[in-house]
């Protein structure tokens, strides 16, 4: 059925008019664009440390809090383990007789020793004899 | 060069811009630039942001490369729905009535019409560009998917996710809109070349 009023125009003609109305082409800047696009792309994808530095993670925020409240109660128990423990009963420290020096090795003795006497060297040319 | 030697000359040449070859990308970029382009302008007005947007879409090959199966749709199937994706983004964030301003005679003019034809053609194409800004969008998108960029009804219901029959109503009204607004120009005459 056509709804069409005698004054408005026909299929024909409305196709004619939407005709009118080109849309041209993109600029030569958008090949530049995108073939700036593509060499930083591949670069990216390139580079070992490009990839390891360009790296993300995406974490939801309540499991962050959850890490950070974790690493935080872990480190509070990590000082609370190392603080000194106080005494109730205090001892006087007893008298030890002063230590001036460490264990001696006395397995190793030097009776017996002689030096070695000073080495007389000697030089042979091709052709000498001792 | 058939449909299908088109879809395996794609797939060659997106598997060879995948390997980082820079030719491979540029030819996939020449043969889709001016549709995805006309696609955007037509619905977006701007031809900055016609720019933008076939940009992003042709980026999306290099970064989401994996985003596009050849055995759900054609290449270019896809680069239309990406666009409509990052266009329909666009529209929501602002009405694009003043950026339409913009695109009013932006087409090049066909060198083989006379100077007056050109002049007629030009300020028809303004009252054409100005009667599709007032149509709504999902109207539009029919109209210039339907009329300029070829699709069938089964695609473009595809590509919008509705069914055929809502794309058929959507052009059907798009239609009715566009005769109301240009009735004063039904007897104007745009001779074909």
């Amino acid at each position: 059925m056509d709804e069409r009023k005698p004054d408005e125009p026909s299929e024909e003609s409305l196709k004619r008019l939407l005709e009118s109305w080109t849309a041209g082409s993109p600029s030569e800047a958008l090949e530049a664009r995108l073939r700036q696009t593509f060499e930083a792309q591949t670069r990216q994808k390139r580079g070992r440390w490009g990839r390891w530095f360009g790296a993300t993670v995406q974490v939801p925020v309540p499991v962050l809090v959850g890490l950070v409240v974790a690493c935080l109660v872990s480190a509070a128990f990590a000082v609370a383990g190392r603080a000194p423990v106080p005494t109730a009963v205090t001892q006087e420290p007893s008298p030890s007789p002063p230590t001036t020096r460490g264990p001696v090795d006395r397995s190793a003795s030097l009776v017996g020793f002689e030096p070695v006497p000073e080495p007389k060297v000697i030089v042979f040319r091709p052709g000498e004899r001792p | 060069v058939s449909a299908p030697d088109r879809s395996d000359d794609e797939a060659a040449l997106l598997i060879r811009t995948r390997d980082g070859d820079e030719s491979a990308f540029v030819s996939l970029y020449r043969r889709h630039r001016d549709s995805l382009y006309r696609f955007s302008l037509r619905m977006l007005g701007s031809p900055a942001e016609a720019e933008d947007v076939t940009h992003d879409c042709l980026a999306s090959l290099l970064q989401r490369p994996e985003g596009f199966d050849s055995a759900k749709a054609s290449l270019r199937a896809y680069l239309f729905g990406v666009a409509r994706h990052l266009m329909w983004k666009r529209l929501r964030r602002s009405s694009s009535q003043e950026s339409l301003e913009d695109s009013r005679g932006d087409g090049v003019p066909d060198s083989r019409l006379g100077p007056l034809a050109i002049l007629v053609r030009q300020e028809t194409g303004e009252e054409v560009a100005a009667a599709m800004a007032a149509l709504t969008p999902p109207q539009r998108e029919a109209l210039v998917l339907f009329e300029y960029e070829g699709l069938s009804l089964a695609e473009i219901a595809a590509l919008a996710e509705v069914d055929v029959g809502t794309v058929s109503a959507r052009l059907h009204r798009a239609r009715n809109g566009l005769r109301k607004r240009l009735a004063h120009l039904a007897d104007v005459g745009i001779r074909r070349p």
